[in-house]
């Protein structure tokens, strides 16, 4: 059995980096992340779990960084914004005005990559489903869909060539 | 922000679970069961409920997984997205709890014994006539599910809600209507199941907790008439609108399901 108790000192594995930190069981990965690592590109924001600003992937599935205790994530794989590197996914954002004031963009972003490496083929409905779960308070969302949209489009473009796998190019 | 320390545990047993739940509380702390989390730490954070200890229980082997040999034999500690790709006749009916990627942290068990009053996830449980595997002092112990449930689960303090078994031999239709299009609690969801010449009917956010009957006839009337003293105003809305859109999405299930 796992007991936790005041400041402990726990290993978390972030975007393939292993991170040796001093927690506290009442701490939220996000809290975490941001204030003791320094990953600030996940975003503080309804801390509710309803806006998505915080999305973070744990083992490839996107979670809601400011629902999680730190110490649930102990022997996870995290990815975080940081862990992203010119992906298709990115450049869409950039390409096609994907962001205004970018406070959202860095969940929407992360949630998009999930998705699409879980489903290039994903229809819209599905597209709805997935990133109903990340709320742009600029009502920017016409750009966010075309950039998702776009990295789709560039992901199934390969694939239908042949050149890589989809986790490759994402 | 927590603003209150408590002790984390991750038992590796349902027996260590439970006698670590009955030790802490003969000590006179509060303890908290732990599946996904969402519902307690928001309400941690609210201050609304406090706690010495969390019990997180997704390391005991069974919590997380899905056997779907006989019957669907399903982890409480599951996710609803992974419950929903495992069981697709249960993904409509949880598409609207919360979102796609809170689905990846709330759990079918969470949403069960979860402090609010919604518990969708019962809907189809009850209609199905599902049955639940807990354990507490004397073991493991199989129930129906409709014989334990009455505006909740009727566990005891520290039973653990271990499976939910379930086999999709009903006919069943969900309606859902919420006060905005997209992720919201319910003004009333119905789930609406036939079997032969029998009717089941469960319903969430149309009362203050979930409500199931079964009927041996098919009239609109006469389940209105049942369910109408359950109904509970709201911000969301007042009785006499959810009334009303029960009555129309009875109308909708029982055409669906007669074809």
């Amino acid at each position: 059995m796992v007991k936790y108790s005041g400041y402990m000192e726990i290993n978390l594995r972030i975007n393939q980096v292993n991170h040796s930190v001093l927690v506290k069981p009442n701490e939220t990965l996000l809290h975490v992340l941001r204030e003791k690592i320094g990953y600030t590109g996940t975003k503080t924001s309804c801390e509710n779990g309803d806006c998505g600003a915080c999305t973070v992937l744990v083992d490839m599935k996107p979670v809601k960084a400011c629902m999680l205790l730190a110490v649930e994530c102990v022997e996870k794989s995290i990815m975080t914004i940081e862990g992203l590197n010119d992906t298709a996914i990115q450049r869409a954002f950039v390409d096609h005005g994907g962001f205004q004031c970018g406070y959202c963009t860095a969940g929407f972003i992360m949630n998009a990559y999930a998705m699409l490496l879980s489903d290039p083929h994903i229809d819209e409905q599905g597209k709805m489903k997935w990133l109903d779960a990340n709320l742009c308070r600029c009502t920017g969302y016409e750009g966010i869909k075309d950039a998702v949209d776009a990295a789709q489009a560039e992901i199934l473009g390969h694939q239908k060539k042949g050149l890589v796998e989809t986790a490759n190019i994402l | 922000m927590i603003n209150f320390d408590f002790d984390y545990y991750r038992p590796d047993t349902l027996k260590e679970a439970h006698d670590l739940f009955v030790r802490l509380s003969h000590k006179g702390q509060e303890v908290i069961y732990y599946a996904g989390g969402t519902e307690v730490l928001t309400a941690f954070r609210k201050g609304s409920i406090k706690s010495d200890a969390v019990i997180d229980l997704k390391a005991v082997p069974g919590m997380t997984s899905i056997d779907k040999s006989k019957e669907y034999v399903i982890g409480a500690c599951t996710s609803l997205n992974d419950v929903s790709q495992a069981c697709p006749e249960l993904g409509p009916v949880f598409d609207g709890i919360g979102d796609h990627t809170a689905r990846n942290t709330i759990t079918i068990g969470g949403n069960i014994c979860g402090r609010l009053p919604y518990k969708e996830v019962l809907l189809p449980l009850l209609a199905q006539n599902a049955k639940v595997v807990v354990y507490n002092s004397s073991g493991l112990r199989e129930y129906d599910l409709r014989s334990i449930f009455s505006k909740k689960l009727n566990l005891a303090k520290g039973d653990i809600l271990y499976q939910i078994k379930i086999n999709f031999d009903k006919l069943m239709v969900s309606y859902r209507f919420s006060e905005s299009a997209k992720v919201d609690y319910p003004l009333v969801h119905l789930l609406f199941a036939k079997e032969s010449d029998a009717y089941f009917v469960a319903l969430s956010g149309y009362g203050s907790y979930p409500i199931f009957k079964s009927f041996d006839t098919m009239s609109r009337d006469r389940m209105l008439s049942f369910f109408k003293p359950y109904v509970k105003d709201c911000l969301k809305g007042n009785g006499a609108y959810k009334h009303a859109l029960l009555s129309d999405a009875l109308q909708k299930a029982m055409e669906e399901i007669d074809g």
